[in-house]
């Protein structure tokens, strides 16, 4: 039996459908966050700014911010050369550095933290080393983008890869002929090709890096005001049993991956096109 | 002017032999087609050409001087397809080469010298029937059109040696007439050699001035990896073509042309006709 369809007529089937997914979404997905705001400005806008405006919240917002700024260009940087020389040449190993570059994305973060940790660390392999020139990276800024890092390392590569991959090396030979150095057919042939996948993998690092909270909890020691990044904040906030901070700062993580999410729907259109 | 002399080259991947102890000739100017069916080996003698891969034995001369092993401005070249970039427009394409050579570092050129380019772009790409496109991208061009760009783009760099990998291959007939029409034309103008890879006899007769069939003698099955293509025929086309002049035909002064001399020394079959 074939039937056919004008655009926009729908069948029952697909009518009950559609609104199974919209109410999914809106249950599980939209709901939850919307209730941040609310329970946010749950006591009034004075209340919420003046969460916001307790030091401790504000150095969170800051040392996060401060993560997502040092990780974000490594990682932009590292994404880029992996996919280059995975995507441009052949060597022995290639398949395992595929391999190794997707590692953190099947890892749960917090084996990432206690790896570290058992690294870095006092009682760590390199813990003596680092005691003796008198280097803090664990329980300190260093610990916790060493970290971050290592989770949101696969992000940009992952993006770029397949693109890399798809578009072959022809044009970057084309540009050879032409006279082109490698660092001209990098900088106007293979980057102007990548440019929106590159933006989009660093828009979806820096939303991880921003709200990564698994590894950072082993290795950040949690201590307000110091090492407390904005989502373990979160939940020193909740287990003092001061909800609108929580919900304060929450929504202010919250914003941060809303614009990400933007961002990444506009980048998305311009890659289409 | 420009001659190309190929001696004794070799080229064999592994084990296997592609091309077997070619030796040629090309004098200046001429527009040499270079035919054989699929798989013998004839782009792989037009990337030796162009410096992308290296005779495994034997030597290329360029005017006596053994070829750079790698590409380089004085030769240039167009390929079916990716010959062009898709992220510059018609004038960006053509610029390209200009630029990164003006400019090592950044490859752009501002101020005067990039005025001074972009009038010269302007009128290569009027030559090759493209005005009115400049801004125009492309993915907005025909077929026909992309390679018409192809050919102003490689033709900026001012080659001594024009190499044409199936330029028109994958154009309509009518388009492809056109564009063998400008061929002759750019031929005729520019001081250049032209080799071209075609898979169109009728394309190879009607712009070459001589044509070099590859051949693979010995194709059983335990042969075909020893033995690589050879040259099977060597066809001078009569009345010959002089580039700048057209035939002795529709052009008796060249009868007494020294360029038809240099074409036919050393040619016992164009004498004896």
């Amino acid at each position: 039996m074939s039937q056919t369809y004008l655009p926009g007529q729908t069948r029952q089937g697909e009518r009950i459908l559609i609104a199974i997914a919209v109410v999914l979404t809106l249950l599980f997905i939209v709901a939850p966050l919307a209730y941040i705001f609310v329970r946010a400005f749950s006591e009034g806008w004075r209340v919420y700014a003046q969460n916001i405006l307790d030091p401790a919240t504000l150095h969170a917002i800051w040392l996060t911010t401060m993560v997502a700024i040092i990780v974000v260009p490594v990682n932009v940087a590292f994404g880029v050369v992996a996919a280059w020389a995975v995507a441009k040449h052949r060597f022995p190993g290639r398949g395992i550095l595929v391999t190794v570059i997707e590692i953190p994305f099947s890892i749960s973060p917090i084996i990432a933290g206690i790896c570290y940790l058992l690294l870095y660390g006092r009682q760590g392999l390199l813990g003596p080393w680092l005691q003796a020139n008198d280097l803090q990276v664990m329980f300190a800024l260093p610990g916790i983008v060493l970290v971050t890092m290592f989770v949101t390392a696969p992000f940009v590569a992952r993006e770029v890869l397949p693109l890399m991959q798809a578009q072959g090396s022809e044009q970057e030979e084309a540009a050879v002929t032409l006279g082109a150095s490698g660092w001209q057919v990098f900088r106007r042939v293979t980057l102007p090709n990548i440019r929106w996948a590159l933006l989009y993998g660093a828009v979806l690092c820096t939303a991880r890096a921003v709200g990564e909270f698994g590894g950072v909890s082993v290795v950040s020691g949690n201590i307000r005001g110091q090492t407390n990044t904005l989502p373990l904040h979160v939940e020193l906030l909740f287990n003092d049993l001061n909800a609108v901070g929580a919900f304060a700062a929450a929504s202010t993580l919250t914003l941060l991956a809303v614009v990400a999410l933007i961002l990444k729907a506009v980048l998305e259109g311009k890659r289409s096109t | 002017m420009t001659a190309l002399s190929i001696k004794h080259v070799w080229k064999e991947y592994g084990d296997q032999i592609v091309l077997e102890n070619i030796s040629l000739e090309i004098a200046p100017r001429s527009f040499v087609a270079l035919v054989g069916a699929s798989g013998c080996g004839k782009t792989t003698l037009l990337r030796m050409l162009l410096g992308q891969e290296q005779p495994t034995r034997g030597t290329i001369l360029l005017d006596g001087e053994p070829l750079p092993p790698e590409p380089g401005p004085d030769r240039g070249v167009v390929y079916q397809r990716y010959s062009v970039f898709p992220h510059l427009t018609v004038l960006g394409n053509v610029m390209l080469g200009p630029e990164m050579a003006g400019s090592r570092l950044w490859g752009r050129l501002t101020g005067a010298p990039k005025r001074a380019l972009q009038d010269k772009a302007r009128q290569m790409i009027a030559d090759v029937g493209l005005a009115g496109s400049e801004s125009k991208y492309p993915a907005q061009l025909s077929g026909g059109m992309q390679q018409r760009l192809a050919l102003a783009q490689a033709l900026m760099m001012q080659p001594r040696v024009l190499l044409l990998d199936e330029p028109f291959g994958a154009l309509d007939p009518g388009i492809r007439s056109d564009i063998h029409e400008l061929m002759q034309r750019l031929w005729h103008a520019l001081p250049m050699t032209v080799v071209m890879v075609t898979h169109d006899l009728r394309e190879a007769f009607t712009l070459g001035t001589r044509i070099i069939a590859l051949e693979r003698t010995r194709t059983r099955p335990e042969e075909i990896d020893r033995y690589g293509a050879q040259i099977g025929k060597d066809i001078a086309i009569w009345p010959p073509r002089v580039a700048g002049g057209g035939t002795i035909y529709d052009n008796p002064a060249l009868r007494d042309d020294p360029a038809l001399d240099t074409m036919i020394a050393g040619r016992p079959d164009l004498e004896r006709l």
